[in-house]
């Protein structure tokens, strides 16, 4: 059984225009000590699928379907009151950009025990030497802790909310878009510090971005979304070096590597499908170039083309691959 | 007169005054100043890309902005095809800039107003500029800067407002905009950045393209060396406000000679895991631009530094093949 495992999930948007389907039977699994990188480009629904399985959905969002099973619990069942002891407490998410969940008006010190009391994570009276402690984990220099938010800069403010997920003993920390603001090696901080973490504290980590090269770098597994669904999904060296899927083949064509820099990069004509407007056949089929007649007919299934290797491409064939 | 440079910048220096507050000015407090630029030379031969790359607040768009005379720098010259940029009048230094000087910024969602059509945004520099006397010519020039920039047909384009274009389509409108006047120098400041993956390479190839068709000469501005290394003929990497390595693309990319463009390249995120690589990761954020680092400004950050790195600041020194990196190591 995995940590979490996040089955055949869907979720609606219901709004002035029509309700739409903004993550469709999005299946994936994690375990402790392994990262997983979430991918797709914007409007896939990387957040809204990460914000249902914390059930902090904005009141538009409805889950429609699937289970989201944290050690064989699933937290579509609970009350909010049993919600409480998973959100945060075991599954933590750092939030992309402007809706970082830092209180402006409190410093971070005093917002982090407030987490340590809250979660009870260790006797009241260890709570400062607690804070000094998380602080100094995530690389924020003690005397910043009576600081507030605004005076940090993007990648101190990222590194305390590392810290926050920790105060609750977090067994899952999902980072939504963490690096994307930042400088080149500000990100490589982060990124260093979301690895180590992961290794000393057998965390499991979910890094949701748009950055390929992020993903190769840091991640163990990889899902590359498109359109609400899952086009990819296996470990990353087979993702990146055995892809099946048009789609992940012409992300990887459109991505400047330093390694290769001159080689070609192809663009990707058109844009990702409307929601509310969807093909009727394999979302990808009008960008994709490989596609057949079929495509415009048929969803694609899930396949499991290699073991652990899942695409939904019509054109996909189970692989025998030689180690 | 065909070997001068399109541009050539010189000693560039641009100090912004720190305002010093009520307090400040009452208690007489010295002056202080952002060294946003502090002596930064390069050339740019007619139809070459150079990129300027750096970590944020390092000078790039203030250096790109000076070259364009919509900033005036504290110090330096700047030539560009041969007439110094402060021995014109205002009047003429504007006249002739804007005939062949453009930039593009980074956000096509903000560069774009809701409200006009395609051909209101492309054709408005022509009209501010009288540059087209009938309409029948306004239509002719917006079609070939539309058609340049690779909308086409042109005329799918022309009555669509900004919500009706992708990302893509939309810098390409931001683009034609600057084509409009037919420029011959463009400054591309992270014209891709806000782009997803899968349309920056088709941003990328049509600036490639410019250049091959049209000859124009650019700086591209980034923080990305992977896409400053696929576009540029030379980069230029930048370090709080001075130029610390310059040179071919490849050549600074395969042999990087100063520590900062090092660790810079290996921090670039590959897209490949079985090239993961031992990252130099600096530590700390860049000092701010007030109160720079005695010796080499990078000193405190640089893994290599020596004893006499926080007392002798480095100048450029030649390495050869047209590559230069200011650093006490290469010294010797
Ligand atoms: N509160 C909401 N009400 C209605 N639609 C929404 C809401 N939030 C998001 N959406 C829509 O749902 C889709 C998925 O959005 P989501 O934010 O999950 O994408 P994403 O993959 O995280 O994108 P990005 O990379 O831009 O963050 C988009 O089409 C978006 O416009
Ligand atoms: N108008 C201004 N007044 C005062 N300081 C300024 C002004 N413009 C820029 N600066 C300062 O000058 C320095 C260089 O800024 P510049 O915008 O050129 O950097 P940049 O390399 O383009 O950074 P970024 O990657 O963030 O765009 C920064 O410290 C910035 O805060
Ligand atoms: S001069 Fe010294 S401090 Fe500066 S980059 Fe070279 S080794 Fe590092
Ligand atoms: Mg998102
Ligand atoms: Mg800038």
């Amino acid at each position: 059984m995995s940590l979490l495992s996040v089955k055949n999930l869907s979720v609606e948007y219901h709004t002035d225009a029509g309700v739409f389907r903004a993550v469709d039977q999005l299946n994936f699994s994690l375990e402790p000590g392994r990262s997983l990188g979430l991918v797709g480009e914007s409007g896939c629904g990387k957040t809204t699928a990460m914000l249902a399985l914390m059930r902090l959905l904005p009141d538009a969002g409805r889950i429609v379907s699937g289970e989201v099973l944290f050690d064989g619990v699933d937290l579509l069942q609970l009350s909010p009151a049993e919600m409480l002891a998973y959100r945060w407490g075991k599954i933590s998410m750092v939030f992309q950009g402007a809706m970082n969940a830092l209180n402006p008006v409190r410093t971070v010190g005093s917002q982090i025990g407030e987490a340590l009391k809250l979660h009870k994570t260790v006797p009241r009276k260890e709570v400062p030497d607690e804070i000094d402690r998380l602080l100094d984990m995530v690389g924020v220099t003690a005397g910043s802790k009576k600081q507030y938010p605004h005076q940090y800069s993007g990648g101190m403010r990222q590194r305390a909310m590392i810290a926050m997920a920790l105060a609750c003993r977090s067994q899952v920390i999902i980072a939504d878009e963490p690096t994307t603001a930042l400088d080149v090696m500000v990100q490589a901080q982060i990124l260093d510090l979301l690895q180590r973490l992961q290794a000393e504290l057998n965390l499991a980590v979910i890094i949701v971005t748009h950055d390929l090269g992020v993903v190769a770098e840091v991640c163990d597994d990889v899902l590359v979304m498109y359109g609400g669904r899952m086009a990819e999904y296996a470990d990353a060296d087979a993702v990146f070096n055995q892809s099946v899927h048009p789609y992940t083949k012409r992300l990887l064509a459109a991505f400047p590597d330093i390694n290769a820099p001159r080689s070609e990069l192809a663009s990707i004509p058109g844009h990702p499908p409307p929601l509310n407007d969807l093909p009727p056949g394999c979302r990808f089929e009008p960008r994709c170039g490989v596609g057949g007649e079929k495509c415009t007919r048929e969803n694609p299934e899930i396949i499991e083309v290699a073991p652990g290797h899942y695409c939904s491409c019509l054109l996909a064939r189970p692989e025998k691959r030689s180690l | 007169m065909t070997n001068e440079p399109m541009l050539k910048v010189e000693n560039l220096r641009k100090l912004y005054p720190v305002s010093k507050g009520i307090i400040g000015t009452l208690t007489r407090q010295p002056q202080l100043y952002v060294h946003a630029i502090d002596g930064v030379s390069f050339d740019i031969p007619r139809g070459e890309i150079l990129a300027l790359v750096g970590e944020s607040g390092s000078g790039k768009t203030t250096t790109g902005l000076c070259t364009l005379g919509l900033t005036e720098p504290t110090e330096g010259n700047i030539h560009l095809e041969g007439e110094n940029l402060a021995d014109l009048s205002r009047a003429r230094q504007q006249k002739a800039l804007r005939r062949k000087a453009q930039i593009i910024f980074q956000d096509p969602y903000e560069s774009l107003n809701p409200r006009q059509t395609v051909f209101q945004a492309v054709s408005e520099p022509l009209e501010v500029h009288h540059l087209a006397s009938t309409r029948a010519e306004k239509i002719e020039k917006v079609t070939a800067a539309l058609e340049a920039a690779g909308l086409k047909p042109p005329a799918d384009f022309l009555h669509r407002y900004p919500q009706q274009l992708s990302g893509g389509q939309r810098q390409r409108v931001v683009i034609a905009s600057a084509l409009v006047l037919n420029p011959s120098y463009l400054v591309a400041d992270e014209p891709v950045s806000m782009l997803d993956v899968s349309i920056r390479a088709e941003i990328l190839n049509l600036l490639l393209n410019l250049r091959d068709e049209h000859n124009i000469t650019m700086v591209y501005i980034t923080h990305d060396l992977a896409s400053a290394a696929y576009i540029a003929d030379r980069v230029a990497v930048m370090y709080l406000g001075t130029i610390v390595e310059i040179g071919p693309a490849e050549t600074v990319l395969d042999d990087p000679r100063h520590p900062y463009t090092k660790a810079l390249m290996s921090v670039i995120p590959v897209p490949n895991p079985r090239q993961r690589k031992k990252r130099i990761v600096l530590k700390g954020e860049t000092p701010n631009p007030i109160d720079l680092p005695t010796g080499c400004r990078f000193h405190p950050r640089c893994p290599e530094a020596i004893p006499s790195c926080s007392k002798t600041e480095p100048k450029l020194e030649d390495l050869g093949d047209n590559h230069q990196a200011a650093c006490l190591l290469l010294k010797d």
